[in-house]
């Protein structure tokens, strides 16, 4: 737990969309492979799933890469501070 | 062994963001440091590992401030820093290890010192025939050196030397704070050429690039657990393997390769 546990609640709640997200992620590309496995495959509802498969990369993308990144930042800022007192 | 080896990317977009913290975080370490001397290594050296993994004699130093209860502690007040260096008994019991640093937040490694100085993980590996032995020493370095100059001419060869004198076949690096960093890196390249494999972890990797080290491994977790997750010792001690296994899947010096886990907390 971090000296400043506030840091540590901003933190979860970006692992907890994190783990959102990847359900969600796995459940789309279920779909598409049982879409896909159909003897004829509606591609229209392929499309649509891939969309939001799109949309998932590119917010976990998001969260990962720039969100979670500054958040450890903060995270790493917020010991010495807490240290200096 | 982790499933597909990602090398930290050298161009694009997110090579862009990490040059750009780094040029944030080198305009302001003068601010708070005036003393900094950006250190860079100029020629990064290299030796081959030709051993099986489970032959190989495995040390540990760490920028962490780490050290035993028993020892003085490190100089955390002064503003140039602590050089010097504590040997760590082989043998030693975790719960005789403290932290001796105020850079950075080592609250949960003040209970379980194995996410920042795996001594717990290494005996294990050892146990397990995964590894073959440790030597009687680890050495523990409080990262805060601003200005390395005399940790390059004396500490830093003389722990190199007790390490070759003792056989050791490869070093497991661990960082503390940012500076941590630079210090860090400056150590394993000094030890990688007196011929011995090395690699770090890094939790900075827009440092630890500009540094330029053998191998590193990327973990993007917050300072404090460069060696894991705390209070959980099947990931300490995986993450540690899998560190180790890059050894000799790395053939080009100065690489840092991403690891593939993702920060859950201090519960892992």
């Amino acid at each position: 737990m971090a000296v400043d546990k506030r840091t540590d609640e901003l933190m979860g709640h970006v692992e907890s969309m994190l783990d959102i997200i990847d359900d969600m992620t796995e459940d789309m590309q279920s779909r598409i492979k049982k879409e896909e496995a159909k003897e004829n495959p509606d591609e229209s509802r392929i499309h649509f799933y891939q969309s939001q498969l799109t949309r998932l990369v590119k917010l976990n993308g998001l969260l990962e890469d720039d969100i979670l990144e500054v958040m450890i930042s903060i995270r790493n800022i917020s010991g010495p501070i807490e240290y200096m007192e | 062994m982790i499933e597909k080896i990602e090398v930290l990317e050298t161009s694009g977009p997110a090579y862009e963001r990490r040059s750009q913290r780094f040029k944030s975080w080198f305009e302001s370490v003068y601010q708070w440091h005036p003393n900094f001397l950006f250190t860079p290594n100029k020629e990064v050296n290299w030796t081959k590992i030709t051993k099986p993994m489970s032959e190989w004699k495995v040390g540990i130093v760490s920028s962490s401030g780490t050290h035993l209860k028993s020892q003085k502690p490190f100089d955390i007040v002064g503003l140039d820093g602590d050089w010097s260096y504590r040997e760590i008994p082989v043998d030693t019991d975790p719960k005789e290890l403290m932290v001796s640093d105020s850079h950075y937040d080592h609250s949960d490694a003040d209970s379980d010192i194995n996410c920042m100085f795996p001594i717990v993980s290494l005996h294990e590996l050892v146990k397990e025939g995964v590894i073959g032995s440790l030597p009687s020493k680890f050495y523990g370095f409080m990262g805060f050196v601003p200005d390395p100059r005399d940790l390059i001419a004396h500490n830093a060869p003389e722990v190199a030397q007790k390490l070759k004198d003792e056989a050791v076949d490869v070093v497991i690096f661990t960082p503390g704070c940012a500076v941590c960093h630079q210090t860090l890196g400056i150590i394993q390249n000094i030890v990688e050429g007196f011929g011995i494999a090395t690699i770090t972890t890094t939790l900075k990797p827009e440092l630890t690039e500009q540094v330029h080290v053998p191998r590193a491994a990327y973990l993007k977790f917050p300072y404090g657990y460069s060696a894991g997750p705390a209070f959980d010792l099947p990931m300490q001690k995986k993450i540690i393997r899998d560190v180790l296994e890059l050894i000799p899947i790395i053939k080009e010096p100065g690489l840092i390769i991403k690891m593939p886990y993702r920060w859950h907390g201090h519960t892992g």
